[in-house]
């Protein structure tokens, strides 16, 4: 590995241009946030201005860094190859500290916004997501008991939220969430007059988790807005949010970064960032559960979703960080074969 | 370095071929076309053409910065492609690729470190050889700023940071001052004196002509001709010019000299050297090779 140009590749990902951007979009960001005229309440309004930041700073930060890390291969074809190209080290000494420079940039960059993001007085602590299960999505209550779901919870958690929706046949409903498990159960009760969220806690010791979800009052309609109880673990405090959202982030520029690198090392750098963005960002903003759950950076909207509802993010999943390494090293090793042949063998 | 394998040439050359894909279409353009040299350690070749005649191209390829297409090379014996050979070489480019954002210092040791020098060794060349080519003053500066000539003595400070056994210069004094020329001179004398072997490319013959032990004229990605500097010049005959240009000569003597050039069949026109004319040897020697 060559430090010293993984230095240089890490100055050029990150010129004063680029922080210029990214500091104005904080700001910018920082003032819009300051009041709610909503009239949320402060926890929601931290949860929602911290969402808006991570994810403006994620989508801003990857299309410069994209740009950036194609460059560098534009840089080696069009100057940097004649100067050090003779020298004994292999191209993939080069690749591997090209892309090690803008990942760290990307890092770093990364823990500026997570410093602006927690910039603001602490709020309440959050509960971490552990899991998410199935749930029929046509369920409804209606009038009494309209929904029991048995489900396996993982063993972490804590709490579990389903997310509900109104059909306004009235100005509200009363409802009633009950979690047991054997011969304990625990409830909370709402007053819903708009889509919200209803979180219980989970009755101790083990065992499969029955919920019952019933109206007790007011005449609108409830139904399930997604067909997924969302299982939460023991609270953390809410700084160490946006860590968790840091890790999702370098993980999916770790992959993003490679890939824009070695299509840089065949296309126009601006040819390249877009489609190493068009590649990475179904991955990232899909809906389909397998392919965000394997995609590399696939876990990353849906920790700024997580976030925006006021919880903590599950951190990457070991298959996350696997396809991610995959896809980097997979990527680095083209970029290598590129920068070796692009003079000769085109 | 310096360890030479006195049995091995300092660099051997053998149907050295280059192409490179063009229009729409990447149709493949030959560039060399079998290229064959041998060099002796210690050996100075000088090369000249014309623009577009491969010069820098075969350079590039002798510096390991392209593969050939066809062709072997070998560094004292041993393949280009190998870490040990391209140790041995020291390259200097024509355009200046040095990266704008660094300093003149920071240049010299990524270069240090792209060598594989320890790091210390990296710090010490590196400052040693900015004084060497009186950039010290410099060696903050951002590359950016950097005047032409600033940029081709950096260069050759990078060229030679390893003290490689095989010099490759492309156009080394392209846009030097008086004060960098003599640079120039007294680096390459410190180099042949510890036996490096050098090829220096460029468009002036008076910078090869009188230091160089053979030069090689490229035309069309081929070496067309290679020998002594004199004995190629000599190859203009009756078409050569000279003007001889003499200080604190007498009316008498310049009539003596008149006299004996007249004697000898020459006429003597003007009082100013001017250097042999690069584009008649080119010419002929393109003629000589349609016949």
């Amino acid at each position: 590995m060559i430090a010293a140009f993984a230095r240089l590749a890490a100055r050029r990902c990150a010129p004063p241009r680029t922080l210029a951007i990214l500091a104005l979009s904080a700001l910018a960001l920082a003032w819009s946030t300051r009041s709610s005229p909503l009239g949320l309440d402060l926890g929601a309004r931290d949860a929602l201005a911290r969402r808006e930041l991570w994810s403006t700073f994620t989508l801003l930060s990857a299309a410069l860094l994209a740009h950036a890390a194609a460059s560098l291969s534009y840089d080696w074809r069009r100057r940097d190859a004649d100067a050090f190209g003779g020298a004994p080290r292999a191209r993939a000494a080069v690749a591997l500290a090209s892309w090690l420079g803008a990942w760290c940039a990307a890092c770093a960059l990364g823990v500026a916004a997570a410093l602006v993001s927690e910039a603001r007085p602490a709020g309440p602590s959050l509960a971490r997501e552990v899991g998410r299960s199935a749930l029929a999505a046509s369920a409804l209550a209606q009038d009494e008991l309209r929904l029991r779901a048995e489900l396996s919870a993982p063993r972490a958690a804590r709490s579990v939220e389903l997310e509900l929706g109104l059909v306004p046949t009235d100005v509200f409903a009363e409802v009633e969430l009950c979690a047991r498990r054997g011969a304990e159960s625990r409830c909370v009760g709402r007053r819903l007059s708009a889509r919200s969220t209803v979180r219980v806690e989970l009755p101790p010791g083990e065992g499969r988790i029955e919920l019952t979800l019933r109206r007790r009052a007011g005449g609108a309609l409830v139904f399930l807005a997604r067909d997924q109880a969302v299982w939460f673990g023991s609270a953390i405090p809410a700084r160490w949010v946006s860590a968790l959202v840091w890790l999702h982030y370098a993980l999916a520029l770790a992959a993003l970064l490679a890939l824009a690198f070695a299509l840089g090392t065949r296309l126009p750098p601006v040819l390249a960032a877009a489609s190493a963005l068009s590649l990475a960002l179904p991955a990232w903003l899909g809906e389909h559960e397998l392919w965000s759950a394997l995609a590399p950076g696939g876990g990353l909207f849906a920790a700024l979703e997580a976030v925006g509802r006021g919880a903590a993010p599950a951190p990457p999943s070991a298959e996350q960080c696997v396809s991610s390494l995959a896809l980097t090293a997979l990527a680095l090793a083209l970029a290598a074969r590129g920068l070796e042949s692009w003079r000769t063998t085109r | 370095m310096a360890r030479h394998d006195s049995q091995a040439p300092a660099l051997e050359v053998r149907g050295l071929m280059q192409a490179f894909p063009r229009g729409f279409w990447l149709r493949e353009e030959r560039v060399l076309h079998g290229v064959e040299l041998t060099l002796a350690p210690g050996e100075f070749l000088g090369l000249v053409g014309p623009n577009g005649s491969g010069k820098s191209t075969f350079l590039r390829v002798l510096a390991g910065v392209d593969r050939p297409r066809a062709g072997s090379v070998r560094v004292h014996g041993e393949e280009l492609a190998s870490r040990a050979a391209r140790a041995r070489i020291g390259f200097l480019p024509d355009d200046s690729p040095y990266p704008p954002e660094l300093g003149a210092r920071a240049t010299l040791e990524l270069c240090g470190a792209f060598q594989r020098l320890p790091r210390a060794q990296r710090r010490e060349r590196a400052e040693h050889w900015l004084e060497r080519v009186g950039l010290a003053h410099a060696a903050q500066l951002e590359l950016a700023k950097f005047s032409r000539g600033m940029l081709r003595r950096l260069g050759l400070a990078a060229a030679l940071l390893h003290e490689p056994d095989l010099i490759l210069l492309d156009e080394p004094t392209a846009g030097l001052d008086a004060q960098g020329f003599e640079v120039f001179r007294q680096v390459l004398d410190q180099a042949r004196a510890r036996g490096a072997t050098l090829i220096v490319s460029s468009h002036l013959l008076t910078d090869l002509q009188q230091r160089c032990d053979r030069l090689a004229v490229m035309l069309d990605g081929r070496i067309a001709a290679l020998g002594a500097p004199l004995e190629l010049l000599g190859e203009l005959g009756a078409q050569a010019r000279v003007d001889l240009v003499l200080e604190g000569a007498s009316e008498a003597q310049l009539s003596a000299l008149q006299t004996h050039a007249s004697s000898l069949g020459l006429t003597v026109r003007g009082v100013e050297f001017s250097q042999p004319n690069l584009l008649e040897l080119y010419r002929q020697l393109r003629a000589r090779e349609r016949a």
